[in-house]
């Protein structure tokens, strides 16, 4: 068997965008879990900073940045979605200032082709 | 190896996936007497699944992990239930493993060790060898445990206790796999072992186990790498001939030669 998951996602959305991000994640993804995807940042680019994301996607999850609209309403969203917090996260998308996203590359060598490096953990060495 | 000839019709369908397993050794009978731990073999596609409620089955390289199923019988479970935190589930045919992307993935657990006596062993290759691997961590914040391959700009292999709550296991540095054990008495006694190379330490070290949930891979201080097993014996400190076995078992999973 394959899989049905035959391309990756590299995001990573400002720390102001997080809120309304997460509710795109919901929409987009595959649990009500999925309003979680966006915690603290983690990355930075000296000015803003970043929460990231990388995942395994099914093409499904691509079709909105072809078409330009968002997909109904699943079932794991219903009583959790704020559409309207979804759009506006969808409308920034790859903008200035906006949610950056980029489709089947390393996240780590994406992260540094956008200027963000990982913010220093306070972790021990 | 078939010495005899099969007399009698198979009447029960293969229903685990035939791999190759230790031929003299089963994990299993670490838990045999009701011990606490865990023990994961991405290896056993029966166990993985790719959400976290456990229904969607793992099927094919590439597909995610949202839940893996502990086999000790302790029912210390690892799940994932959000979608882009999912480890990958990866296999070239002959080796299993769980590919964690260094940005966000990790499989969350329950306290997994409540003793300060302790017997961790992980089949693990760490990728990012630019930071930190924290491959198992026990508590977000301190008081903490932490098992983690470390950067070291000398190449040189060394073993650190940091402090009482973090214990770090540095191997050479490099991307291929190795089999790390850390084992420690209630007395302190503390033995660390990569592959078949074996370090003690002894005198007393404190420990505080954090009573906290753990993590495999750590989500906001992420691993880059990758996952071919684990065992976890808590209140045990295992023998040298347990941990041998152990170690040649998870050296087997991720095609080291010991």
């Amino acid at each position: 068997m394959t899989t049905q998951y035959t391309h990756t996602a590299t995001i990573a959305v400002p720390e102001a965008l997080i809120l309304d991000a997460n509710h795109l994640a919901l929409l987009l993804g595959e649990s009500s879990a999925d309003i979680d995807t966006f915690q603290q940042p983690t990355y930075t680019d000296g000015t803003t900073d970043y929460a990231v994301a990388h995942t395994v996607v099914k093409p499904v999850f691509l079709e909105p940045t072809q078409t330009g609209t968002l997909p109904e309403t699943p079932p794991h969203a219903e009583g959790l979605l704020d559409r309207e917090a979804a759009q506006r996260a969808f409308d920034t998308l790859n903008t200035s200032g906006g949610l950056l996203m980029a489709t089947d590359v390393d996240p780590h060598e994406q992260f540094a082709a956008w200027g963000l490096e990982p913010i220093p953990s306070e972790e021990p060495i | 190896m078939l010495t005899r000839p099969i007399t009698r019709g198979i009447t029960r369908p293969i229903t685990r996936p035939l791999v190759r397993q230790s031929s003299t050794f089963n994990p299993l009978t670490l838990f045999a007497q009701g011990q606490q731990g865990a023990w994961y073999d991405p290896s056993d596609l029966t166990t993985l699944f790719q959400d976290a409620a456990g229904t969607t089955p793992v099927t094919a390289d590439g597909d995610p992990v949202g839940y893996m199923q502990d086999l000790s019988g302790n029912g210390n479970h690892a799940t994932q239930s959000v979608s882009a935190s999912r480890p990958i589930y990866r296999t070239d045919g002959t080796l299993h493993w769980l590919s964690f992307d260094g940005v966000d993935d990790a499989l969350d657990l329950p306290q997994m060790i409540q003793s300060p006596e302790f017997s961790l062993y992980a089949a693990v290759s760490h990728q990012n060898l630019g930071d930190d691997g924290r491959y198992f961590v026990q508590g977000v914040s301190n008081p903490r445990l932490m098992f983690y391959a470390t950067r070291n700009a000398a190449n040189a292999r060394q073993i650190t206790v940091i402090d009482t709550s973090t214990i770090i296991d540095t191997p050479t540095l490099d991307t291929n796999f190795h089999v790390y054990g850390t084992r420690r008495s209630e007395l302190g006694d503390l033995k660390m072992q990569v592959d078949a190379g074996d370090i003690a330490l002894s005198g007393g070290v404190p420990l505080t186990v954090p009573a906290k949930t753990a993590s495999l891979g750590f989500s906001t201080g992420p691993f880059a790498g990758s996952f071919a097993g684990l065992v976890l014996q808590d209140a045990v400190y295992a023998d040298d001939n347990s941990a041998s076995a152990v170690h040649a078992y998870l050296a087997e999973k991720a095609g080291i030669t010991l």
